[in-house]
């Protein structure tokens, strides 16, 4: 729960932490926001990334840590309330929106992202993207998944390999 | 593609030998557990042929989700597809969560196949389980499987809960912190565990009496219990608590029962009733917050023997306590219990809280 954040909001303007991606990009955003993550939310309460410091993020680029702040700016207010005592449907339903949009995502970015909400143990976001990919999965052959799920094309010897797969777990399938 | 902050994490395992690992692929193993707990049992046993990486991974994966849908390209022979699915696991990995129904409406497995599964998961340390029987047939559970030091969350839905089964969990499994009854039939006259810290139940039938005694509870929702309301002791340590009463679910004889002898039943809660003054302003407070504001007879609360215990006091108000408010209000809802109101036309008679707002069915009475 990032409930600590309540505090700092009284004196007017809501706290602001930097965060420092692997390629050097500052991120300012609201404390609230970046105490989804767990891994952030112990150094903020201890009261870093404020002021000139900033927490750096050495596994995170740019491009990924934007896309997390989005989703960490999107899902603050509620987390902040500790679950949205007054979320009505219409904002439960308008969080479900923004989330199927979000990871509707260029797969590179989709895995980039799975490892950052792992890294910065983000709960929701780790459990977005892996039923996104889960859903990529689902009802389809294998050559389907691999595709889909951008593996490279097999090999003979592969492909080989897959077959005779495919018959000893047949059990699976039939 | 692959950039270099994620290569650290990657597993300097068995597949590190391989040079063309695809992205998703080169995810440490337990991201992609993670993503195999989002699919079926039999589509994480298929992953295996994806490719190298992935050939023995489905044999640990800590999810195995035997729920059988009706648009599910399973295996036809499913029961026997489950025994081998934990014949050929990793024996060394838990099961950390099982999911699955009580039998299959198809005939594809039976009532034993599932309880065999149960055991076989709870002999993999599983630490939850979620079983869902039908509408139309409770799934009962054979209460001598569960002996585990592992369980630690048991979810039932359209379930029976007799006597025999709450002894053996609170008795046998020492670790069990949470429980979720969603339309069980609860026919035991008491849950008493002291490892408990979450109890959720939502629809249940307690037609005979249900007495939850519970020393570490933490946090207790009670929706819309069925033909009576639960009576509780020893709930010293809750610090959040949802009740919403629905009289017209209740039954004529526990209108009756619960005038004519209610002194006897308070008495359990006496300790309870003591200092509660400042909670009933907190909870006035809180009904108006919430939307639920509409008044009911403080006396009958009072002596209901289901108001607020003083524990919820000192922190009633704080936000961190009020959300699950709204996600009760919100399952109820979804699990299709309309706060329509319409009761009271259909029969005044139940009105005894004398409600009448939008919501004029449900009562709060604890804390959120």
């Amino acid at each position: 729960m990032a409930a600590p954040e309540s505090g700092d909001g009284n004196n007017g303007a809501a706290r602001m932490v930097t965060l420092i991606s692997s390629d050097n990009t500052r991120f300012e955003v609201e404390a609230a926001a970046a105490s989804l993550s767990q891994t952030l939310q112990l150094t903020i309460l201890d009261g870093g990334g404020g002021g000139g410091d900033g927490i750096p993020l050495p596994n995170v680029d740019s491009a990924t840590l934007s896309k997390v702040l989005e989703y960490c700016i999107k899902h603050a207010p509620a987390a902040a309330n500790g679950g949205a005592p007054n979320a009505t449907a219409v904002d439960r339903a308008e969080l479900e929106r923004f989330d199927n949009e979000f990871v509707n995502i260029d797969q590179s970015v989709l895995y980039s992202l799975i490892m950052a909400a792992h890294n910065l143990e983000i709960e929701g976001l780790q459990s977005l993207v892996a039923k996104k990919v889960a859903d990529m999965i689902k009802g389809k052959s294998p050559m389907e998944i691999r595709r889909t799920l951008g593996f490279p094309d097999p090999t003979p010897e592969e492909q080989a390999e897959m077959n005779a797969h495919m018959l000893e777990y047949g059990w699976a399938y039939e | 593609m692959r950039r270099s902050p994620q290569r650290p994490h990657r597993r300097a395992g068995e597949e590190a030998a391989a040079p063309e690992l695809d992205r998703l692929s080169a995810l440490p193993d337990a991201l992609l557990h993670r993503i195999m707990s989002s699919l079926k049992a039999w589509e994480v046993v298929r992953t295996c042929v994806l490719a190298r990486r992935w050939r023995h991974l489905w044999a640990s994966a800590p999810c195995v989700d035997l729920r059988l849908g009706a648009d599910d390209d399973a295996p036809e022979e499913f029961a026997r597809f489950a025994r081998r699915l934990f014949r050929r696991r990793d024996a060394s990995a838990a099961v950390d969560t099982l999911r699955l129904r009580s039998s299959d409406e198809d005939g594809a497995f039976d009532e034993e196949d599932a309880r065999s599964w149960i055991r076989a998961a709870i002999k993999r340390k599983a630490r939850e389980i979620h079983l869902i029987g039908h509408r139309n047939g409770l799934a009962s559970l054979e209460h001598t499987a569960f002996v585990s030091r592992h369980l630690k969350i048991l979810k039932l839905s359209y379930a029976q809960v007799d006597d025999n089964l709450f002894k053996q969990l609170s008795s046998r499994c020492p670790s069990l912190e949470e429980m979720d009854l969603k339309d069980c039939l609860l026919s035991g006259s008491e849950i008493s565990a002291s490892s408990l810290k979450t109890l959720t139940m939502v629809n249940c039938n307690m037609f005979w009496g249900l007495t939850i005694s519970a020393p570490n509870l933490v946090l207790l929702r009670c929706i819309t219990p069925i033909a009576q309301a639960p009576s509780f002791k020893n709930l010293d340590s809750v610090v959040s608590g949802t009740i919403i009463l629905d009289d017209y679910r209740f039954s004529g004889d526990f209108e009756d029962f619960s005038k004519d002898e209610l002194d006897e039943t308070t008495n359990d809660d006496d300790e309870f009733d003591s200092d509660d003054d400042d909670d009933s302003d907190a909870d006035t407070k809180r009904k108006r917050k919430s939307g639920y504001g509409f008044g009911f007879s403080q006396k009958r609360h009072k002596s209901s023997g289901y108001n607020n215990r003083k524990d919820y006091g000192s922190d009633i108000d704080s936000d961190d306590h009020t959300y699950q408010y709204s996600e009760i209000a919100n399952e109820c809802v979804e699990s299709g219990y309309a706060c329509s109101g319409n009761n009271s036309k259909k029969d005044g008679s139940h009105q005894v809280y004398g409600g009448n707002s939008g919501c004029s069915d449900s009562k709060i009475l604890g804390g959120p």
